[in-house]
């Protein structure tokens, strides 16, 4: 796999594949930046990493007839595990599996607009350190 | 979700309208009052793996020109949302016999005369989007 037209991405929350009802998804994984100039530092700044942080955001179809609804319902506040394999279900040394616990702090279960698709947002933060994994 | 059967939905749902006649392909004679289903567009990857696919159908809605009046009426019953409306009756089963996940009539445009074969009719056309996958 060398670049990838992103269509065939495998996303579960707490073990369910919702991938058929999500049109995107995002892990950003980042770490707080310690400044540590001092005199002697070259006139440059000098930093180092500090604590790490990350969250999952999702763009979800909304479905009450299958799972969505009465998983995250259910779900919602409290710490669950989102898993993304960016190709497909099966993961390798060329197609990785992100496995990331998070916070499931917030559920808009209804957001919409008349006529269009029902569709809502979430964004959940760490709730521990994601780990990138090839089998 | 195949697309003929899509197509079989919503002749379905339209063949509740008393009177309308429905062709599910676009035919080679008119029969009026006729209904004609076209898939216009399509379009992919609404979701991962395949999980949401739209298509984009028009139903143009022909009706004689016996008198202008009366094509006019004819015509006007079937945009009124209502009984008899191409709107009701295709949202009447929204997953078209479990071949989508959901219908929709968007819009009604284009309302004017249409010559076939050197006969006028009237005719209007209507907006449909199919979500299925």
């Amino acid at each position: 796999m060398a670049k990838l037209v992103f269509t065939n991405a495998y996303i579960t929350v707490n073990g369910v594949d919702f991938s058929d009802h999500i049109a995107s998804v995002e892990i950003s994984q980042s770490a707080d930046e310690i400044e540590t100039t001092a005199f002697g530092t070259s006139g440059w700044r000098s930093r180092v990493a500090g604590l790490k942080d990350g969250s999952v955001k999702l763009d979800w179809h909304q479905d009450f007839v299958s799972s969505v609804d009465a998983t995250l319902s259910s779900a919602w506040g409290a710490v669950g595990t989102v898993v993304v394999i960016p190709n497909g279900t099966a993961a390798s040394a060329t197609n990785p599996r992100w496995t990331c616990p998070v916070v499931l702090s917030s559920y808009n279960p209804v957001a919409g607009s008349t006529g269009d698709l029902l569709t809502f947002s979430t964004t959940w933060a760490a709730a521990g350190a994601f780990t990138r994994g090839t089998v | 979700m195949s697309i003929a059967a899509i197509r079989q939905g919503l002749g379905a749902n339209l063949g509740t309208i008393r009177g309308l006649r429905v062709a599910e392909t676009i035919p080679d004679q008119v029969n009026p009052p006729q209904a004609v289903v076209a898939l216009q567009s399509v379009a992919y990857d609404g979701a991962l793996r395949g999980g949401l696919t739209t298509y984009s159908f028009m139903i143009t809605v022909i009706v004689g020109r016996m008198s202008e009046r009366t094509a006019q009426r004819v015509l006007d019953g079937y945009i009124s949302p209502g009984d008899g409306a191409i709107k009701n009756a295709i949202e009447s089963d929204k997953t078209l016999g479990g071949s989508a996940y959901d219908v929709r009539v968007e819009a009604m445009s284009n309302v004017g005369s249409l010559t076939i074969g050197e006969v006028n009719y009237l005719a209007a056309d209507f907006t449909v989007i199919v979500y299925g996958n």
